[in-house]
């Protein structure tokens, strides 16, 4: 009953005026976010995290947190109401959603996806609140081999998520580490990669300016090629009466949502795997499972709450691995990640115990924040409806003005704005021709830690590479490499299979 | 789209073959007892994206003429319309990004907002010097008010001596 009593500690952190104000601000920020076309929960933490720089580390984690919740019911509003989906997380809400909203259920759907989300939420923080420790004490037994094994998993994984060419994801992941190992040679200490000397390289690349340049920036001239054509659009009827007839046929649901609250929260624990997939895998589930099938893409309620409730519960799920063992397991946690490092928090099973306030604040504020969110979601649509409908030309150059400070302030250097410029149209370029950019951001965040625990794993073994694969000294180290390993080749298979054939193809 | 495929692969090449030159500052070899040295990383990552990338220029080029075996769309890369308004904005962007240096974050927000406003967007004056002044006055108050982060001012740096 340990954990329950840290859990009401938790509730009482969350509770306190600060905090609490922090978590409203933030869930109202995230869904405006997630409501916006293009701009997910990743954005919204990455172009806000520099304001958390002024705050303490419990509360600014508690305003991330409920930015992360806040975008993933967001997400879903201009999924349904426009077929944009506001986010990646979002994408399969638009298969049932939308047809929904064109039958004139926008109000259904977006009822459902609330409270779908909130149910997934709920269901993964009671799951985050009693494995949490477990998982801390057993991260207790990792050192250099181990953590080195663990992100080299967190590669394979991405590897294996990746987009169509398995070869594009292997490039945006170099390219992610590559830019990693700018700035300082942390073991002997000299400048590398500076290129003559360049000021700006000398700290490195924050990770910061990357994703919000290709998040952010990069976005931004997407939405201004393709989004300009998208006038189509609905008005959500949404009051009292609709909400109580879409609660009672929520019941049919109840199925769907337990089985993708669990996958979500599952798959968002695996490293780098995140709520995007889950949100896709949930989707696909619940149409295998359903009774009517052939509904789905057509306007099932089943459609919508099945990656709504995934989703939300896997932004929970990829919070666990990021505590407990410094691995991010989504994108936005990545990010997250990457502040921890900035408050000067170690993520590990240390941190259960040694900043006991921070993570069961945290703990405590998820619970808040889910219920702040469903509230926020559903009385605020039509606000949000708004917003969407402010053109284009009004949101994007505030945007672009909101990323070139988002860029300046964690290093105060206007390199770093003409950097993130750069990555903006790099990310722009890459993303149409197929190159994933999470892989890369996930890499530069990892980056440091990677290159770290592998040097310190050779210094250890004397130089021997031999130490990731000693069953006898490392066992977990060398369990997770083959798993990694394996993962790894996995999708190169049907590749060479597919090169063999097309070389057929051509000669024959 | 396939042409784009592929500068962008050569690029991705060349890009990477000058990094790994430069890389060799730092013993790029595994020190005795110590393990890899400074150049490790980025010689190897380096020398590995320029090979990776030759494989997927490799891959565009055998599988052109081939319908749908591509691995990106066989449509063009950009439409002309779409370049049009992507250099509207995106140009103009570039340029508040360089002014932030010299006049101040504030006043090159505010040129750039007027900017997309009024004269790409169509929208009336009112509307245009109202969100123009709005968001630079918002951006003051959070990050140098309430932050304490103070942002680049350039040359405009005595108008902010008031307070």
């Amino acid at each position: 009953m340990e954990i329950l009593g840290n859990l009401f500690y938790g509730l009482g952190i969350a509770l306190s005026p600060q905090n609490l104000l922090m978590a409203l601000f933030g869930v109202v920020l995230g869904v405006a976010i997630g409501a916006m076309p293009g701009l997910g929960s990743v954005n919204g933490v990455a172009i806000l995290l520099p304001i958390t720089f002024a705050v303490p580390p419990t509360s600014a984690i508690i305003f991330l947190a409920a930015i992360y919740y806040g975008a993933m019911y967001g997400g879903a509003i201009s999924s349904i109401t426009l077929n944009i989906p506001g986010a990646s997380t979002a994408v399969a809400t638009t298969f049932d959603g939308y047809p929904l909203a064109r039958r004139g259920k926008a109000a259904d759907a977006l009822v459902t996806a609330a409270v779908a989300s909130f149910i997934g939420g709920t269901f993964s923080i009671v799951l985050f609140t009693f494995f949490a420790p477990p998982l801390a004490e057993f991260a207790l037994r990792f050192g250099p081999p181990e953590e080195f094994a663990v992100v080299l998993l967190a590669y394979a994984t991405f590897a294996g998520l990746g987009g169509e060419s398995p070869l594009k994801t292997l490039i945006a992941t170099m390219l992610g580490l590559l830019m990693s190992t700018v700035g300082t040679d942390i073991v002997s200490g000299s400048p590398r990669l500076i290129f003559g000397g360049i000021t700006g390289f000398y700290h490195g690349i924050n990770f910061l300016v990357l994703a919000i340049g290709i998040y952010g920036v990069g976005e931004i001239f997407y939405t201004l090629e393709e989004g300009f054509k998208t006038k189509e659009r609905y008005q959500a009827k949404l009051g009292v009466q609709e909400i109580i007839s879409t609660l009672k046929n929520l019941r049919q649901c109840t199925a769907t949502i337990m089985r993708g609250s669990l996958l979500g929260f599952f798959v968002g624990m695996l490293p780098a795997a995140g709520a995007t997939p889950a949100s896709f895998m949930s989707y696909s589930i619940a149409k295998r499972f359903a009774k009517n099938p052939q509904e789905f893409g057509k306007g099932a309620l089943e459609g919508v709450a099945a990656p709504e409730c995934a989703n939300n519960a896997a932004s929970t799920g990829s919070m666990l691995p990021m505590l407990t063992l410094g691995i991010p397991g989504s994108p936005t946690t990545a990010v997250m990640l990457g502040a921890l490092f900035v408050w000067g928090l170690v993520p590990g099973p240390r941190l259960f115990v040694e900043n006991a306030e921070f993570v069961w604040g945290l703990t405590g504020s998820l619970y808040i924040a889910n219920t702040m969110a469903v509230i926020v979601a559903i009385f605020a649509v039509p606000i949000f409806i708004w917003m969407l409908r402010m053109p284009m030309t009004i949101l994007a150059p505030i945007i672009l003005v909101v990323c070139a400070v988002g860029g300046f302030s964690p290093t105060q250097d206007m390199f770093d704005v003409y950097l993130m410029f750069i990555f903006g149209a790099v990310g722009y370029i890459f993303r149409k021709l197929d190159y994933p950019l999470a892989p890369m951001v996930l890499a530069l965040v990892l980056g440091g830690l990677t290159e770290r625990t592998f040097r310190q794993s050779m210094i250890m073994s004397h130089g021997s590479p031999g130490i990731f694969f000693d069953f006898a000294g490392h066992p977990i180290a060398a369990v997770l490499m083959m798993v990694s390993v394996v993962l790894f080749v996995l999708p190169l298979i049907p590749m060479i299979f597919r090169f063999r054939v097309s070389r057929a193809g051509t000669s024959a | 789209m396939q042409r784009a495929d592929r500068i962008v692969a050569i690029g991705l090449i060349l890009v990477s073959l000058g990094v790994a030159w430069k890389a060799t500052e730092l013993p790029v070899g595994i020190l005795p007892k110590e393990g890899p040295g400074g150049g490790f990383l980025p010689f190897w990552l380096s020398l590995g994206i320029a090979v990776v990338a030759l494989l997927v220029l490799l891959q565009s080029l055998f599988r052109s003429g081939q319908n749908g075996s591509s691995m990106v769309d066989s449509g063009v890369f950009m439409s002309r319309e779409g370049l049009g308004d992507l250099l509207r904005v995106g140009l103009p962007g570039m340029i508040m990004i360089l002014l932030i240096g010299i006049i101040s974050v504030y006043f090159s927000a505010a040129l750039f907002i007027f900017y997309c406003l009024f004269i790409v967007g169509g929208h009336n004056l009112k509307t245009s010097v109202g969100v123009s002044i709005g968001v630079p006055v918002v951006v003051y108050y959070i990050f140098e008010k309430f932050l304490i982060i103070p942002l680049p001012k350039g040359y405009a740096e005595f108008l902010f001596y008031w307070n």
